[in-house]
């Protein structure tokens, strides 16, 4: 590593590094949240046996449930997108006023995964 | 203990009091509470995930035994996600306010617990092996 040449003055600190790599934050977690979601719709559709869902369950109510957390699943990945997408919006551009964002925001992402931890439960109770 | 837990309630249900108390923190403090907060959300993410991987591809384990390991995985997961916006929630209030940052056992304990059940998870492995 060079040193910089006597007299010279530090190069200005890189305000947007840490918007970036709060932004970048949000797309790992987005990225998680959608392998997890896969991972939960593979358990629905393909199951452990490969006959879809849960080992040999043929009721109707069975199946409906099933659908239904299919159906689910999907939507609970979008609503923690759409917090993630908003945010990183936020933080993009010169650094804002205020950084911290407003605590529902980080609630209803929390939410998002509490569904898909519900959700992904529900093909262990029947 | 009982102070906590109002304390705790307050902090979650109380509108706008926490943007308004204190001052506002370094902006960089703020981003690295809210990294601190997804990297929690992740962690909940993987446990989630690890439950129904186990549900799913532990076929060797008997029913029993594989799900209550699975819905402790998920519940962990759970747990993870509502520490993760009290902790967010706690240390904005304590940068605000100029104190120290919260002390708490609970990474400890999620790293005991993880231990535990993955433990649980090769001995499940090994004993469907055997068994079959």
């Amino acid at each position: 590593m060079t040193l910089p040449p006597a007299g010279a003055t530090a190069p200005p600190p890189d305000r947007g590094a840490q918007l970036e790599r709060t932004r970048l934050a949000w797309g790992r977690t987005t990225l998680a949240f959608a392998v997890t979601t896969a991972l939960a719709m593979r358990g629905f559709l393909i199951g452990s046996d490969g006959a879809g869902g849960a080992d040999g369950v043929t009721s109707s109510a069975g199946a409906v449930l099933r659908a239904l957390a299919v159906a689910l699943l999907p939507l609970a990945l979008l609503a923690f997108a759409a917090v993630a997408r908003v945010r990183i919006r936020e933080l993009s551009g010169p650094v804002p006023k205020r950084t911290a964002p407003p605590r529902a925001v980080l609630g209803r992402a929390a939410l998002c995964v509490l569904a898909l931890a519900a959700l992904g439960g529900g093909v262990l109770l029947w | 203990m009982i102070d906590r837990l109002t304390d705790t309630l307050r902090l979650w249900f109380a509108p706008r009091r926490l943007r308004e108390e204190g001052r506002m923190p370094d902006y960089r403090f703020s981003l690295a509470n809210e990294r601190t907060f997804l990297a929690w959300i992740r962690t909940a993410l993987a446990l989630v995930a690890g439950g129904i991987a186990v549900d799913q591809f532990l076929t060797g384990m008997s029913r029993a035994p594989r799900t209550t390991i699975a819905v402790v995985l998920l519940a962990g997961g759970a747990l993870c996600a509502v520490r993760a916006v009290n902790h967010w929630a706690r240390c904005e209030r304590a940068m605000r306010r100029g104190e120290d940052l919260p002390v708490s056992r609970f990474p400890a304990l999620l790293g005991l617990a993880t231990a535990l059940a993955a433990l649980l998870v090769v001995a499940g492995v090994l004993l469907g092996r055997a068994g079959s």
